[in-house]
């Protein structure tokens, strides 16, 4: 507050008091916020159950519905401004600052009625007055006794009390797992040796079921080999392992796997679609390269950091924040978790809600992004905690860059990227300092926009503005620093909140006095200037806005000497503070004015159409070089902190345009001790990290452990991989879940530890048939068909990527001689041999034919694929050319010396990794006959159809 | 090289030996029907994506034909006549919103309108074949959006969400209702000679199974393999093909008998579906069984044809066909709209009617909704060009704009809402986007707020928190 009530004159204080009245709290008020848009709907009314009174239906019908639509948003959970807060009964009678804001059964006496009707100088909602028929309403419910249904406790605090007993937020303890006991079926099995086991039996028994026995090796080796690597093994490979004598053959088969190169390509993609992985941006407009110049590094980095098994949460901690703790350049591309989502258009807040989601979904299994608009319907995240968020994001700017050594990088490479960044530069310089000089030139325009804020739509709207048009942007940057100035007690502002509260209609009657208080204020409240200028007649809302600028005018005009100055490059002369003030104000770099030193993609929307397009255009020759370049040029674009921290505020409805509180950069309250400390380093991102990756956070482990399971064994342990909320069900073996996670920590985070011991358990090495015992496999097919507890291995359908690799590597055409690079385009010929990790991710073009196999969608973070068959599926393998042409190849290779049943024998070696059985054979020699006696002109041979068979089958396409 | 030579054979015994010997006799069959079972299926759910399922109630209409006039067809051109504008020709008007540029006076129409029908209802000379089915038609006068620019509001009106990505309508449909024919894709979007802005964003799945994407085909095409991703076989013939699948299903079948999963057998029917869908397919596409009233009537411009194509999947079960005007947005003339307006609604308007008609004659009208519209509407206002004097076009309006519905249980000659006097803003009873959704899919037998899909913790709807049902265009 910057007035003392204390101080003031007795009617000045009556005024303040009528202006305080009813929530309209003294500084706190933003000028005219834009109409609401009317289409808001979010309260869903409760059945009605055949108890419930007339006065309740009533209640529900139609008077809760008008609260929640034009009240709840500024005096419910988020806000209470004025200190009220209209979101349930028992608020009602206390009220707020200005007393209860109902008196039951007595409408004519209620502050709530006076403040619709608008009758005196308060007048609710701020927007627009209310139908006079709900108005009525109103009074109708009062007069009848302002009943609020009693039943109803507070949802918030039950979802809080909730939360402390939810199975996901307790702390994670290590459960004991003692030996099973003495009378345990299993007991003295090799069921009894690893914890993963004895949970698992344990549980089996409990069900009445038992384990499956141990698959053959070629099975077992298939099965490793593929959820590992993402690969077949070769026919000798196989051979070799079901032949050796050494009992360690399997640890040693799972360990070497683990340490091959092609482990990392393969659990990179299972991050990849986590992370929203593509290598171009989404649409954008065409004066931007579409591609994006990263991606790949970012894609390498994840590949290199699985295979040198980078402890999780070091993996964890440099994807958010490389850019404060990295210690290798290198490192510095993990950042592409946080930046290669979508553009969408250009549009701040949804850019930013994308790095929510993906950060809060993705490391900690939490639905954070369903708090953008109201507080979460059923976890205890409140709005408030989703702008604490944004608020580090906001908080940030991109930066594109090369981390590749310049010496690596040929000369003339070099002298022509110079060339382009020198021509953007000077634009950039060019452009940015106009766009900053016409704002300041109109800044009278700017301020009296402030009263019609509603005519300066956001960020989505577009419009082709000239230099000669106020921009929506600046507009509200000055809105915003008002809001600021309010809060702050700024004293060249004290005059303009308090005139602009005054309701144009009774200006003239109410605004001397406060124009006499305002000019009798101390200098240290109100700005001398003001206060002399307040002597000329103020007539009008206008003329306080007039007076405004014509002292900004004036400063701007005497400050200017020194701003040019500073622009050839000279120093600051020493200013009083008066002068710094206004020099801040009015050329700072915080100055509502002013366009920040940062990228074109962060300062689109501070320019005019035609600046924009032209800088887009000369980024985008920049990023063309770099893509287009036979040189790999290896790029990052990373977060850094700003220097000017953004103080997020809660956007009603999640609309930008309609800022509430503000709230500070902190982290989740659900996940934090009582005290919660706002952040204090820079944007809070490192706090954010470090807050994430804490040995008593309960969920990142948990979260983490949970995928690794679900990838290993075909289904997740709980079946929302990122959501771990109240909704979500408990895992189905709760100790097994802790008992890794508790595992993953204390073996310094390695991912690849927790993967050994999955593959090492004896669960992990069941047979896909389940029980020997007839009438238990019967039991178990009956009572658990989805296989939840685990009583066989569940065959797991090769993905799109698996498939595709698998084809290349049994015909032996895969390259695997690097890892890493450029992506390419894999479906058009001439086939690339790389494995599909490699392939281009469009997110614009996506293949059809990759969504038809539930590849996940690169626009969203995506748990866990779906599992649909359609004909789609099925088409790809019996016309595509891909298919086609691998089915010649091995064929070519295949039958060229042998004889046919030899050729067959191989044939079935190579793609399946055995002999087929004499039936298979004859099979296959009857097939063969038929297809000769057709044989038309075709490049399609007998053989290579018949290997088009073996592509197509169940067993080639399934990890039994 | 790679032919193979059968003299190169060992002697093999007898199938009958092999059965015996492999002990697969009728036991194993029995696994096989044992897994077959619902409950065992029920569990993976998603196996049949496209099944067919009932939705919350009978729906008048079984199916969607929409056409997306791509670009924005100008309401005071087409269904929205405004006499004011000839009054105020020339002059300012008195109120103006905002919109992507300049605009300045009014512009009236340079089309000429007419009263149609018993309803009366007046429509511009260029949609004057389409008129005659003016008493078969709904339309809604008072739609808005929510900006004035095409790749937010093609959001909005093909996903319900102008930024997020959300699933389009016709995915939200497949969805539901699944396909009355498993042997075509049941949702698809046919565009002549590539894509409008946006891309298959128009018609994507987002956080839905793939499979209830939209299929795009490029109608220019004429032969089957480039309409179709994959639909045939290059080199070998269909008989040498169901070779091929006849020893695939005998294979994957012996599997599946060993290897439990009721995945394995849903694969084993998918491959029948493949291979009817390559013939099914074929048929659907050739033109060529059509009469030839029928041909002329729906025209000989691609969008005659692929229209008429429409009318084919629509027979065929297809749940919802897009007929997209071309690629970019062929309607967005921001000048001379009298030349371009004229031109690109005589490519559809013949077809538009031979549709309603053909329809109608075959008894498919009733449970065909048929939608006409485009991401918003133009400006009553003239275009000012860079130097600030008027073009001869409109800008982009989102505040107020025309859709028509027709069949599928609509009630045709009437009106619904109507903009201001000018035609710039909705005025009387607005309609916003999601109204429209909820009326689509109140036509199709679906509660709008209950046809959900759980993602990131919230049960995504096509109509978010939005959409009333527009009871009064509904028979």
């Amino acid at each position: 507050m910057i007035l003392n009530v204390d101080m003031l004159p007795p009617p000045a204080v009556l005024l303040l008091g009528r202006i305080l009245l009813f929530g309209l709290g003294f500084l706190a008020i933003t000028g005219v916020e834009p109409a609401v848009s009317g289409q808001e709907n979010t309260f869903d009314n409760k059945s009605a159950a055949a108890d419930i009174t007339e006065d309740e239906v009533f209640f529900e019908a139609k008077i809760r519905p008008l609260l929640y639509r034009y009240c709840v948003d500024c005096h419910g959970p988020q806000e209470q401004s004025g200190g009220l807060r209209l979101d349930h009964g028992q608020f009602l009678s206390v009220g707020g600052v200005s007393g209860p804001a109902i008196v039951p059964h007595r409408p004519e006496t209620s502050l709530l009625i006076h403040a619709v009707r608008r009758s005196e100088s308060l007048a609710m909602p701020p927007d627009a007055a209310l139908d006079p028929s709900d108005v009525a309403l109103l009074e109708e419910w009062i007069r009848a006794g302002a009943n609020w249904p009693e039943s109803e406790a507070l949802p918030a605090s039950q979802i809080e009390q909730a939360a402390r007993e939810h199975w996901a937020f307790q702390p994670l303890k290590r459960p004991t797992v003692p030996d099973l006991p003495a009378d345990h079926a299993w007991r003295s099995t090799n069921w009894n040796e690893s914890p993963i086991d004895r949970l698992v039996v344990a549980r089996l028994t409990a069900e009445g079921l038992e384990p499956a026995p141990r698959a053959d090796a070629r099975t077992l080796l298939r099965r490793a080999s593929y959820i590992i690597t993402g690969l077949p093994p070769t026919n000798d490979e196989v051979e070799r392992f079901a032949n050796d004598p050494d009992p360690n053959a399997y640890t040693k088969r799972i360990d070497e796997l683990l340490a091959s190169p092609h482990f990392g390509e393969h659990w990179a993609r299972h991050w990849l679609d986590l992370a929203r992985y593509s290598d171009t941006k989404g649409y954008v407009y065409g004066r931007e390269e579409r591609f994006w110049t990263h991606a790949w590094t970012y894609r390498d980095w994840v590949i290199d950091a699985l295979n040198r098994d980078l402890p999780y949460d070091q993996f964890v901690r440099l994807q958010l924040v490389a850019d404060q703790v990295a210690s290798e350049p290198s490192d510095l591309a993990a950042m592409g978790f946080l930046t290669l989502g979508r553009r969408f258009l250009g549009v701040k807040p949804d850019i930013i809600d994308d790095r929510i989601d993906v950060v809060t979904r993705g490391l900690l299994g939490l639905t954070v992004g369903c708090a953008r608009c109201h507080d979460h319907k059923y976890d205890a995240i409140p709005t408030a905690d989703y702008y604490s968020l944004y608020g580090v994001m906001a908080s940030c700017q991109e930066i594109e860059k090369s981390i590749t050594p310049s010496q690596e990088l040929p000369p003339d490479y070099l002298a022509e990227l110079q060339r382009r960044v020198q021509a953007y530069e000077e634009q950039h310089r060019k452009l940015c300092a106009e766009a900053a000089e016409r704002a300041r030139q109109r800044i009278h325009d700017y301020l009296s926009a402030q009263l019609e804020l509603e005519k300066y739509p956001g960020e989505l709207f577009g419009q082709l503005f000239k230099p000669t048009d106020l921009l929506p942007w600046v507009v509200h940057r000055w809105a915003d620093h008002l809001r600021q100035s309010a809060k702050s007690g700024d004293r060249f502002f004290a005059a303009w909140h308090q005139l602009l509260q005054i309701p144009e209609s009774q200006f003239a009657s109410e605004s001397p006095r406060l124009i006499e208080m305002l000019r009798m204020a101390p200098s240290t409240q109100v700005h001398p200037d003001i206060a002399a200028a307040l002597a000329q007649p103020i007539n009008s809302r206008a003329d306080v806005i007039a007076l405004h600028a014509t002292v900004l005018q004036e400063k701007l005009v005497a400050l200017q000497p020194y701003f040019a100055s500073i622009a050839s490059g000279g120093d600051l002369p020493n200013l009083s503070d008066d002068e710094s003030y206004f020099y801040e104000l009015l050329y700072g770099t915080n100055s509502p004015c002013s366009v920040p030193n940062e990228p074109i993609v962060e300062i689109e929307y501070f320019l005019d159409f035609a600046s924009c397009e032209a800088l887009w255009k000369l980024q985008s020759e920049i990023e063309r070089w770099t893509l287009q370049a036979e040189v790999l040029d290896r790029r990052v674009r990373i977060l850094a902190d700003r220097a000017t921290l953004v103080d997020p505020q809660i956007f009603r409805r999640g609309n930008p345009q309609r800022k509430g509180d503000f709230v500070p950069r902190q982290f989740l309250a659900v996940l934090s001790d009582s005290v919660r400390e706002p952040f204090q380093q820079g944007s809070g991102r490192q706090e954010l990290a470090a807050a994430i990756i804490d040995r008593n956070n309960p969920l990142t482990s948990r979260v983490m452990t949970n995928r690794l399971w679900g990838h290993v064994f075909g289904r997740p342990l709980v079946e929302t991989p990122s959501d771990f909320g109240l909704r979500a069900e408990p895992p189905s073996h709760p100790e097994l879940l802790d008992y890794l996670a508790v595992e993953l920590i204390e073996n310094d985070w390695s991912i690849k530890s927790i993967l050994r011991q999955m593959l090492l358990s004896q669960t992990f090495q069941q047979s896909v048939t389940g029980s020997a015992n007839v009438d238990l496999r019967a039991r178990a097919e009956a009572n658990d068909p989805s296989n939840r507890w685990l009583w066989r291995f569940r065959p797991q359908r090769l993905s799109i990527e698996q498939l595709r690799d698998s084809v290349l590597a049994t015909n032996g055409t895969l390259d695997t001689s690097r890892v890493g690079g450029k992506a390419t385009d894999m479906w058009v010929e001439p086939f690339s041999r790389r494995r599909s990790i490699y392939g281009l991710v469009d997110r614009q073009f996506l293949p059809s034919l990759l969504r038809g196999f539930d590849f996940a969608n690169p626009d969203l973070h995506v748990p866990r694929r779906s599992e649909t068959m359609v004909a789609q599926q099925c088409l790809f393998f019996l016309n595509h050319a891909f298919v086609l042409e691998q089915a010649k190849a091995i064929t070519t290779e295949s039958s060229a010396q042998l004889d046919g049943a030899a050729a067959i024998r191989k044939l079935f070696r190579q793609i399946l990794q055995r002999e087929p059985s004499e039936l298979e054979l004859l099979e296959a020699v009857e097939f063969l006959d038929a297809a000769m006696e057709d044989q038309q002109e075709t490049t399609m041979s007998p053989f290579a159809q018949l290997a088009q068979v073996l592509y197509s089958s169940n067993e080639f396409q399934f990890i039994e | 090289m790679n032919r193979f030579d059968p003299s190169r054979f060992f002697p093999v015994p007898n199938r009958r030996q092999w059965l015996q010997s492999a002990g697969l006799g009728v036991g194993a069959l029995a696994l096989g029907q044992l897994l077959c079972n619902d409950r065992l299926m029920a569990d993976d759910e998603p196996s049949h994506p496209l099944q067919a399922k009932p939705a919350h109630f009978p729906g008048r209409a079984k199916r969607v034909i929409q056409f997306f006039l791509n670009g924005g067809p100008s309401h005071v051109d087409t269904f929205d006549r405004k006499i004011a504008l000839e009054k105020y020709a020339g002059q300012v008007l008195p109120e103006t919103f905002a919109t992507e540029r300049k605009t300045g006076a009014a512009f009236p129409s340079p089309f000429k309108f007419q009263r149609y029908g018993e309803s009366g209802i007046e429509v511009s000379e260029i949609f004057e074949k389409t008129a005659a089915h003016i008493d078969d038609i709904a339309v809604i006068r008072s739609m808005y959006a929510a900006v004035p620019n095409h790749e937010p509001s093609l959001m909005l009106m093909n996903c319900g969400d102008s930024l997020q990505t959300r699933p389009s309508v016709g995915a939200w449909v497949l969805y539901g209702m699944g396909s009355e024919n498993e042997n075509l894709p049941g949702f698809i979007s046919l565009c002549p000679g590539g894509l409008p802005i946006k891309d298959s964003e128009n018609w994507q799945a987002a956080f839905l199974p793939g499979a209830y994407q939209g299929t795009y085909i490029d109608s220019n095409h004429e032969t089957l393999g480039k309409l179709i991703e994959n639909i045939e076989h290059p080199h070998i013939s269909q008989q040498a093909q169901r070779r091929q699948l006849d020893l695939l299903d005998q294979w994957n079948r012996r599997h599946a008998s060993v290897v439990a999963d009721p995945r394995l057998e849903a694969r084993i029917q998918t491959y029948e579906l493949a291979f009817r869908m390559q013939g099914e397919a074929r048929e659907a596409f050739d033109l060529s069984s059509e009469t030839e009233s029928t041909l002329a009537a729906y025209g000989t411009h691609v969008h005659g044809r692929q229209t008429l194509i429409a009318r084919r999947l629509a027979e065929r079960g297809v749940r919802y066909v897009q007929l997209w005007h071309g690629a970019g947005q062929p309607w967005d003339n921001h000048d001379n709209i009298e030349g371009q307006h004229r031109e690109l609604a005589s490519e559809i308007d013949q077809p538009i009617a031979a549709l309603l008609a053909d329809l109608k004659q075959r008894g498919m009208l009733e449970e065909t909704l048929v939608i006409w519209g485009g991401e918003f509407g133009r400006t009553p206002t003239v275009e000012l060009g860079g130097d600030g004097n008027p073009q001869q076009g409109r800008d982009h309006n989102h505040y107020g704009f025309s859709v028509w519905m027709a069949g599928g249980g609509i009630k045709g000659g009437t009106v619904h809402g109507s903009t201001d006097e000018f035609g710039f803003r909705a005025q009387e009873n607005p309609v916003s986007v999601h109204d429209l959704h909820a009326t689509i899919l109140h036509t199709l037998g679906f509660d709008h707020t209950r046809l959900t899909y759980r993602y990131a913790g919230r049960d995504f709807r096509l109509t978010d928190v939005h959409g009333n049902v527009l009871t009064s265009i509904l028979k």
